[in-house]
């Protein structure tokens, strides 16, 4: 638009004028760390000081050396799971509430109540969730014999197969609230009359819903997945507060996120220092898998979604 | 079309916007006059918060010696101890003065990184403590660390519930499984133990009650020259032990960890814990369960105990500390008979190398007794065994939780140490 590009020239000194502390405030202190990750990642070190240059040594290790690529391959496979299950809970959960929410009243209110689980520190909710899931003492346990649901009872935190998708949950609970805001402004913004077509030529509400809805939401499926992706290769606050810095049980639950956290600040009462060089190459796998999911969610839901 | 804002508003708004950010910068206050007299202030951590108190009353002994000194305790949760002191070290804080250490590797490693002071002539009451002891506290040549506690592993039991069910104090296994089954029949937890903090089963159970299998003190000197491999069916007895104790574990030990042990014995919702040491004597008194203590039961009638009586706590002189003088007058205190009585007194389980006559309350005399009657060893991987990853201690401890949750078996859970040992340590 004519109009739209002359005042766009006009404004220049003042746009740049706006964007530019932002933009430095972001580049040093997201932008090149991220570089600079990748730098100390052909290094050996200890925390904060570099000892000397060892290229791919340290990739090497994470790949190939035992114990080192057990606990890599061991901490991806649970990372792997832990977002695959948190991304289902995310895109399906959030999206059947806000289908029903957006036919109902006082959705506004709604919004909110939905969105307060999202406010509270994770840290705060792992530590409650455990609370509430300590075979001893916890909640749960005791409510579940009460209604002589015994038998479901398990060590929920302790148990191999339980423990990641118990803290999925515990983050679906958590991260409800945008996927569901996202959701509802997306319902909101279809075009009515195409609803209203579909209404006449007889279709019921879950053709309707499936036939018209889900595919023109296909970008917010995007945006959702995103952000799951994102939080999830990188999440530790969540496993930290559930569970422990080691994974507990076994390893069980040890994430990219708090092998990282033990590579680089060591581990426990054994006095073994960091090892920087290693923590640096997991966080650069780590960036690295982040990048190639995102491309690939990306190419998934924009193949047939309108923008 | 004007631009949005003028050139002028656009100056007006950045001078405005630079002196808010510059008065900012210089708002942050002018530091205090410092004060006529020399008041210096130390802090010292370790890994004991559950001490805060007892410390507290300690230091304030020396504080009123020392006037001129004040002593602040600042102890960090033991699970991040390790990693949080590391991080400050490694940035040259002065955060810290005077940091408790673990004797052997621990010191060593410190020592290599230049955290702490070798304390030869600056600590002059060093003397006071036996050689052998100042041996394990020591690196490149010196003596770095002020051995300042030692502490029994052993079982401590409910006696109210021993007593409802007539149970004598177990002096070999097959008393102590008969009791355990006993017990369990009767429907009551058997034994606080759970499978989340793995320190607890394979540093504080499997070289406490299973010194008497492995060998104890002979084994692992012989371990640590490399003489015998971990695949030693002694060890892999010792495994199968504890594989046949899980069936007494409190239900849910999947998920249970040190704390709820801890809470479940204080509330007198077990009989017993197994991974206990003397450190725990003073919560548990402050809890008011009716507890006793007994030694690890012995394999066979007649076995000599090899109890496992390990060198904890020691402090040493961080290296970046802006107040030496004032941390090495506090260490030269800790090396005295007055600080060990009121070191023991305070915190009741903590046994003070110090050689003198102290009084102690009766559970704490009742250990020291069982103590000076066995043959002592140390956790089995804390001397040589864990000076590089993968560590002894680690290993050691994986091993412990593969066999409670059932994916390794005895024979696995020993092979999985020694290879990982195999990986560096000097095996003949």
């Amino acid at each position: 638009m004519q109009r739209g590009q002359r005042a766009l020239r006009g404004n220049l000194h003042v746009i740049i004028l706006f964007l530019a502390p932002t933009l430095l405030f972001y580049t040093a202190f997201l932008i090149l760390p991220v570089f600079d990750s990748l730098r100390l990642s052909l290094y050996s070190g200890k925390l904060l000081r570099i000892d000397r240059f060892v290229g791919l040594a340290n990739f090497h290790r994470l790949f190939f050396v035992p114990p080192f690529n057990t606990a890599f391959f061991n901490a991806f496979r649970n990372t792997l799971e832990l977002f695959v299950i948190l991304a289902a809970i995310q895109n399906t959960i959030p999206l059947v509430f806000a289908v029903i929410i957006s036919r109902v009243r006082f959705a506004s209110f709604f919004r909110v109540v939905f969105f307060i689980p999202s406010l509270v520190p994770l840290i705060v909710v792992g530590f409650l969730f455990k609370m509430i899931l300590n075979p001893v003492w916890g909640v749960l346990d005791k409510a579940l014999r009460f209604i002589h649901l015994g038998l479901l009872v398990r060590p929920w935190l302790g148990d191999a197969h339980l423990a990641i998708p118990v803290i999925a949950l515990i983050g679906g609970w958590v991260y409800f609230g945008l996927p569901f805001v996202l959701f509802l402004a997306g319902i909101n913004s279809i075009d009515h009359e195409m609803i209203e077509a579909a209404r006449i030529d007889g279709a019921g509400e879950i053709a309707v819903t499936r036939r018209i809805i889900i595919p023109l939401l296909l970008p917010v499926f995007g945006i959702v997945t995103t952000l799951a992706l994102i939080g999830n290769i990188t999440q530790f606050d969540l496993i930290y507060s559930a569970a422990n810095a080691w994974g507990d049980p076994a390893y069980r639950t040890d994430v990219f996120g708090t092998l990282f956290y033990r590579s680089m600040f060591g581990a426990n009462n054994t006095g073994i220092t960091s090892d920087l060089g290693l923590a640096a190459a997991l966080a650069s796998v780590m960036f690295v898998i982040v990048l190639v999911g995102e491309i690939l969610v990306l190419r998934f839901t924009r193949r047939r979604g309108a923008s | 079309m004007r631009g949005i804002l003028s050139l002028r508003k656009t100056g007006v708004f950045l001078l405005v916007f630079l002196t808010i950010s510059l008065a900012c910068a210089f708002a942050g206050g002018s530091k205090e006059a410092a004060p006529a007299q020399t008041q210096s202030t130390i802090v010292v951590t370790s890994w004991r918060t559950e001490d805060i108190a007892a410390v507290n009353a300690i230091n304030a002994v020396f504080m009123k010696k020392y006037p001129n000194i004040t002593v602040k305790f600042d102890p960090i949760k033991n699970t991040e101890y390790s990693a949080q002191l590391q991080t400050a070290l490694e940035t040259k804080s002065d955060r810290y003065d005077v940091i408790g250490v673990f004797p052997f590797g621990w010191v060593e490693n410190y020592n290599k990184n230049g955290y702490i002071q070798p304390l030869n002539g600056l600590v002059k009451n060093l003397s006071n403590l036996p050689q052998a002891v100042l041996d394990k506290y020591s690196a490149g040549g010196s003596v770095v660390a002020v051995p300042v506690a030692a502490v029994a592993h052993g079982i401590y039991y409910n006696k109210d519930i021993f007593a409802k069910y007539n149970l004598k104090v177990p002096e070999t296994w097959a008393e102590f499984i008969s009791i355990c089954d006993t017990l369990k029949q009767a429907g009551v937890n058997v034994i606080a133990q759970g499978a989340v903090d793995k320190w607890t089963l394979g540093e504080g159970g499997f070289p406490n009650w299973g010194a008497n299998f492995y060998g104890g003190e002979a084994t692992r000197q012989a371990l640590m020259a490399g003489d015998i491999k971990f695949t030693d069916p002694r060890f892999v007895k010792t495994f199968a032990v504890l594989k046949s104790l899980v069936q007494y574990f409190v239900p849910g030990y999947q998920s249970i960890d040190y704390v709820a042990m801890q809470q479940l014995f204080k509330t007198g919702q077990a009989a017993m814990m197994i991974c206990g040491g003397s450190w725990e004597l003073a919560g548990f008194k402050a809890a008011g369960v009716n507890f006793g203590w007994f030694p690890p039961p012995v394999q066979n009638a007649g076995d000599k105990e090899q109890l496992c009586f390990l060198s904890d706590l020691g402090y040493s002189l961080s290296r970046y500390s802006k107040n030496t003088e004032a941390a090495a007058t506090y260490l030269n205190w800790v090396s005295t008979p007055e600080f060990a009585q009121l070191f023991m007194t305070n915190i009741p389980g903590f046994y003070s190398y110090m050689p003198g006559n102290y009084t102690l309350d009766p559970a704490a005399t009742s250990i020291l007794k069982a103590v000076q009657s066995s043959v002592l060893t140390e956790r089995l991987m804390a001397q040589k065994l864990s000076d590089k990853p993968p560590t002894g201690t680690d290993l050691l401890d994986d091993a412990c939780v593969k066999v409670v949750l059932g994916e390794f078996t005895p024979e696995q859970a020993a092979d999985y140490v020694q290879s990982g040992l195999a990986t560096w340590f000097p095996f003949k």
